[in-house]
């Protein structure tokens, strides 16, 4: 999943970044409204973690010309500004979230898997496909019982498979939602990606839930389609 | 503590209390002279009516009921008394009452009554009169009921004396009952003018009753609520505009407070976002890899925001000092000249962009004030015109003498900025954009130099010149004319030292 940071603070928005990627996402940074507008309307974020006070252009008129371009990207607000009414006019005006400075970590990382959850229609923080099962919550996986160790970026890849479950991801799409601006995206490193996360949840002799469409993309499913 | 309403209630009934008891002793008094004059010129009266019994007959005097009893002195149950005495001193006459016995006789000047009080004969309290009086001729010699009471004698023809005397007690007995009627008619009014008066008082106090309810009921929560005025009396109407004037300063104050709390706990939040932040992903990184990546950048950025909280600590609280007073002033003779130098050096190899720079100053220029305090001024002026300045802009610091006082100057480019933003430059946490990413300037700087400047005496002024150009103006008191005052221009571009 990937995840764009417009907070204006440095050390923050650093800070934020490295523990959203800790746990598999993808993170893109933005240091004032006017920077993340524009990366908001040019890539495809699943969730936008958007600060109010921003240098440039603040960020309701960012979140207002987000909505006005009909962008899908779910939006949690992080501000210092904790008045009902901030809270009120920014849910209003179409975030999906807000929180408020300082913030537990751990109620961030839980808030924008909410979103991204919300984001792909899934109500259910517990994934199943044939014999695997994915607990979005626990960030664990298993397949016949049996404990997956997965790396943040597999685990990432995995989910976002287990989230469009029997549906065609195409390559660009994993490289817009899997890897940030910190990662060059090289011609096989999608392929390398699955080849990995594949060995790890078909290995043993067990039947292949990952299934690749020669030119396509690939699709995560219990059976051959 | 003494209530108005009892204290009222008192001075009015006491107030009361005496003017009864003066109009009741003077009601009495009056009545028992009048009473008793009364008595006294009916006593007389009588007397009189006594005198004309006696009758002069040639050489004789006649008392008409000589031997006779005569009602009034002869019954007895509250018998009357009189008794006439020749000029000599010999009894002519006595009533039967008296029996053998005499009345007192007591001194009185001719034609003029004369009374006294006296115990009676028989014991009651009595009253008695005496007149001087020359017996009349007789008139009717032929009289059979007159006779002979006395043999010729040449003193018979004297004045004779009669004293008179009744009981009083039916006199007493009525200025008893006046007395107690007074008495009574007071106690009346006593008791019912306290009660109107406690109505009264009651009902005139109700507006200030009702209005210290009213403030009693006022929290920091309703300082918005004011009190009605319409049916006030003059008196009440006045403490409550007090009141109402009391209250809007008292939430305007309220609202500056808690605009200043708010801003102060907001300019927290990030800085306190980004240690908690840091702590959890360094912990979560530790747990992962034993050993964070890259653990000096978490010491550095920690520090950084540590820095930035304590700087904001710094200004708050020497903002609140300096405001309540308890900043102590320290002066001492220094050389501002010096003191401009030296701290332009700093500020100005400090910016990271390129900007041009001017700095004009005497050679010497002596100035007595806090050095410490005049400094935190000038390395907040000068640390937020290199903030502020945009890229490529220019800064200019000038120190010159104007008469008998020293005038500093601060000019720097400023973009964004228009002649509105200047009601609100020296307000806390002001800042022309919201954002909080200006470094370590927390909005606070200007307020700083307002309060220190206030406390040295120093004016400060704030301009918008030409061409986008933010001017600060401070001009310091108290300069020593006699040094030299040479002064030394230095045109300085792109962080150029002395």
């Amino acid at each position: 999943m990937k995840i764009l940071v417009v907070e204006d603070s440095d050390r923050l928005a650093k800070y934020l970044a490295k523990g959203l990627r800790q746990v598999g996402y993808a993170v893109d940074r933005s240091a004032d409204g006017e920077d993340g507008l524009w990366r908001a309307q040019s890539f495809e974020y699943d969730v936008i973690v958007l600060d109010l006070m921003l240098p440039k252009l603040d960020g309701m008129s960012v979140l207002r010309r987000l909505r006005e371009s009909e962008s899908r990207a779910h939006v949690l607000i992080l501000t210092a500004k904790d008045d009902v009414k901030d809270r009120v006019q920014g849910l209003t005006q179409g975030a999906d979230d807000y929180l408020v400075k300082p913030f537990d970590l751990g109620e961030l990382l839980a808030r924008v898997q909410a979103l991204v959850r919300r984001r792909y229609s899934v109500k259910s923080p517990l994934l199943r496909i044939g014999d695997l099962t994915l607990d979005m919550q626990k960030r664990e996986v298993r397949r016949g019982g049996v404990s997956i160790d997965l790396r943040p970026r597999e685990y990432a890849l995995l989910e976002y498979f287990a989230l469009r479950p029997g549906e065609l991801v195409k390559r660009s799409e994993i490289e817009a939602h899997i890897y940030d601006e910190t990662v060059e995206p090289k011609s096989n490193v999608v392929e390398a990606a699955v080849y990995s996360l594949r060995k790890k949840i078909d290995g043993s002799g067990l039947p292949p839930l990952i299934h690749t469409r020669r030119g396509m993309g690939y699709v995560l499913c219990a059976a051959e389609p | 503590m003494i209530s108005m309403r009892s204290q009222l209630l008192v001075r009015l009934s006491g107030g009361l209390a005496c003017a009864l008891l003066v109009g009741g002793m003077a009601a009495h008094l009056i009545s028992r002279r009048v009473l008793l004059a009364q008595f006294d010129s009916a006593q007389t009266k009588a007397a009189r009516a006594l005198t004309a019994l006696v009758e002069e007959d040639g050489e004789k005097l006649e008392f008409e009921y000589a031997g006779e009893p005569i009602p009034a002195f002869g019954s007895e149950e509250a018998p009357e008394y009189f008794q006439f005495w020749y000029a000599d001193g010999r009894v002519l006459e006595r009533s039967v009452s008296l029996g053998s016995g005499d009345l007192p006789k007591k001194g009185g000047s001719e034609g003029e009554p004369h009374f006294w009080d006296l115990s009676l004969p028989d014991g009651r309290a009595g009253r008695a009169t005496r007149l001087e009086f020359a017996p009349r001729p007789d008139d009717d010699d032929n009289s059979l009921a007159s006779s002979v009471i006395a043999k010729a004698d040449p003193s018979a023809t004297g004045m004779l004396t009669l004293v008179y005397a009744r009981s009083r007690e039916e006199l007493d007995r009525t200025l008893l009952y006046l007395l107690l009627t007074l008495v009574g008619a007071a106690a009346a009014i006593l008791i019912l003018g306290r009660l109107v008066i406690r109505g009264v008082v009651a009902r005139s106090t109700e507006p200030l009753a009702r209005l210290a309810h009213g403030v009693e009921r006022i929290g920091p929560t309703d300082l918005g609520r004011r009190f009605e005025m319409d049916e006030s009396p003059e008196e009440i109407a006045a403490l409550t505009r007090c009141l109402n004037n009391l209250l809007t300063r008292l939430e305007a104050a309220f609202i500056r407070e808690r605009l200043f709390a708010t801003a102060a706990a907001h300019e927290l939040r990030t800085p306190l976002s980004e240690l908690r932040t840091m702590l959890e992903v360094g912990l979560k990184e530790f747990e992962q890899n034993d050993l964070p990546s890259s653990p000096v950048s978490y010491f550095r950025d920690g520090l950084a925001s540590t820095c930035q909280m304590e700087n904001l600590a710094e200004t708050l609280l020497a903002l609140v000092r300096s405001e309540s007073g308890i900043l102590p002033v320290l002066r001492t003779r220094f050389d501002l000249a010096r003191l401009v130098r030296e701290l332009w050096d700093v500020h100005s190899t400090k910016a990271a962009r390129e900007l041009r720079t001017r700095l004009q100053t005497p050679d010497c220029a002596q100035v007595d004030s806090d050095r410490t305090l005049l400094s935190a001024i000038l390395s907040n002026l000068f640390s937020n015109a290199v903030a502020y300045t945009p890229e490529g802009g220019e800064v200019s610091i000038c120190l010159a003498r104007v008469g008998e006082r020293l005038r500093l100057t601060v000019t720097n480019s400023v973009a964004g900025l228009f002649g509105v933003d200047l009601d609100h430059i020296f307000e806390p946490f002001w800042r022309k954009d919201p954002a909080r990413t200006v470094g370590m300037h927390c909005g606070l700087g200007l307020s700083l130099v307002k309060a220190y400047a206030t406390l040295l005496g120093i004016e400060v002024r704030v301009d918008l010149c030409a061409n986008n150009r933010f001017e600060v103006e401070l001009v310091i008191p108290d300069v020593e004319r006699d040094r030299a005052d040479t002064g030394r221009e230095l045109t300085r571009g792109n962080h150029i030292g002395d």
